[in-house]
């Protein structure tokens, strides 16, 4: 995998811990920059993922910019069915869907969909035990086709705080 | 694979990075750090005095490399304009929010009166953290960004210096233990004197 690929490939992972594009842009850049002052190790994916996430815990979770969300804030979608029912199936109500998802269901989405890590390779990387990471997976999976049926999603309170305090 | 994963992998192969963003990372990027006893495999047959001189020609590249990959970082961070994280005009409310740097986020004085502060956030200079306050200069409106992160090794290495780069006027100098730049206007401008 080449230095592009690798960026790319490190950039989305990091939209998957921060919905927010400038975010997600700075987290690769100081994870590389960071990775590469540390001896070069770059060339790994799985070394540019955890410096990724290093920093994201470090900079957003530790400090509590975003706040904690219970587990099932979100099951259920809002029920508002008039202004994006024409949209409900398009890449926005997805993406929009995807913002509503805790970060940790929605990183665990994007590693075992996209990128195809197992379970056990997932947990491995966030530290979380294998079932967890499972239970993750199909929570999200869950609350996004509950989501796509009944059609637009209002931002979940995750999303909203987190909006509020990076900008 | 079901439908919502196929819809989940062109959602995120649609999420890409420019490639002038990637240009502008990769042009920035540190120097690979080779861990020492490398070097000592690779010159242990050569001659002291050739080392010498190779350590000499090495520090001195090393030098010029790192001045310019700073000056790329810190344009490329004031071109962003990111929104700031912490919105304040006090720069002690700053700072304190800024709690993660173990060193100031400014100059030390009293707060030049031609700035108007705007806020800040955190970003990184050459991997390390560092933080990013963003200045309005009174008079003329133009934005300002000012950084500060803690004096490694490497950013000893670059000399004050005030530069145009990338369009960008930027002036780095360091303080004791802390690398300041300050980005602006195309006329690099040095954080006001009386301030010290």
């Amino acid at each position: 995998m080449n230095d592009e690929d690798l960026l790319q490939a490190g950039y989305r992972y990091a939209l998957s811990l921060r919905t927010r594009a400038d975010d997600a842009d700075d987290l690769v850049q100081e994870a590389w920059y960071r990775l590469h002052r540390h001896g070069g190790r770059a060339g790994s994916k799985a070394h540019l993922f955890t410096t990724i996430r290093n920093i994201y815990v470090d900079r957003w979770r530790r400090d509590q910019l975003i706040a904690f969300e219970p587990l099932e804030t979100v099951d259920e979608p809002a029920d508002s069915r008039s202004a994006i029912d024409d949209v409900r199936h398009d890449a926005r109500a997805l993406a929009r869907l995807l913002d509503s998802l805790r970060a940790a269901e929605r990183e665990a989405l994007f590693l075992n969909v996209v990128e195809g890590y197992t379970a056990q390779e997932i947990g491995d990387l966030t530290g979380r035990p294998r079932g967890t990471v499972l239970s993750l997976i199909h929570r999200a999976k869950r609350k996004l086709r509950q989501g796509l049926a009944a059609g637009p999603v209002q931002p979940s309170l995750e999303a909203g705080k987190r909006k509020g305090s990076a900008s | 694979m079901t439908d919502l994963e196929s819809r989940l992998r062109e959602h995120y192969a649609r999420a890409r990075l420019s490639d002038s963003r990637i240009e502008q990372i990769l042009a920035a990027t540190p120097a690979k750090v080779t861990p020492p006893r490398v070097w000592y495999a690779r010159l242990g047959s050569v001659a002291a005095a050739l080392v010498v001189g190779l350590a000499v020609l090495h520090f001195h590249l090393i030098e010029r490399d790192i001045t310019t990959r700073v000056l790329a970082e810190i344009a490329m961070n004031h071109g962003k304009q990111l929104d700031v994280e912490i919105a304040s005009g006090d720069p002690a409310i700053v700072a304190q929010a800024l709690d993660r740097l173990d060193v100031p986020v400014r100059p030390p004085g009293q707060w030049p009166a031609r700035y108007a502060l705007l806020g800040g956030r955190y970003c990184s200079i050459q991997g390390g953290l560092a933080a990013q306050l963003k200045l309005r200069d009174r008079e003329s409106g133009e934005l300002y960004t000012l950084y500060a992160t803690r004096l490694t090794p490497n950013l000893e290495a670059v000399a004050d210096t005030a530069i145009v780069y990338d369009d960008v006027g930027i002036t780095l100098w360091h303080r004791r233990d802390v690398f300041f730049a300050l980005a602006g206007s195309r006329t690099p401008r040095a954080w006001p004197p009386e301030s010290d």
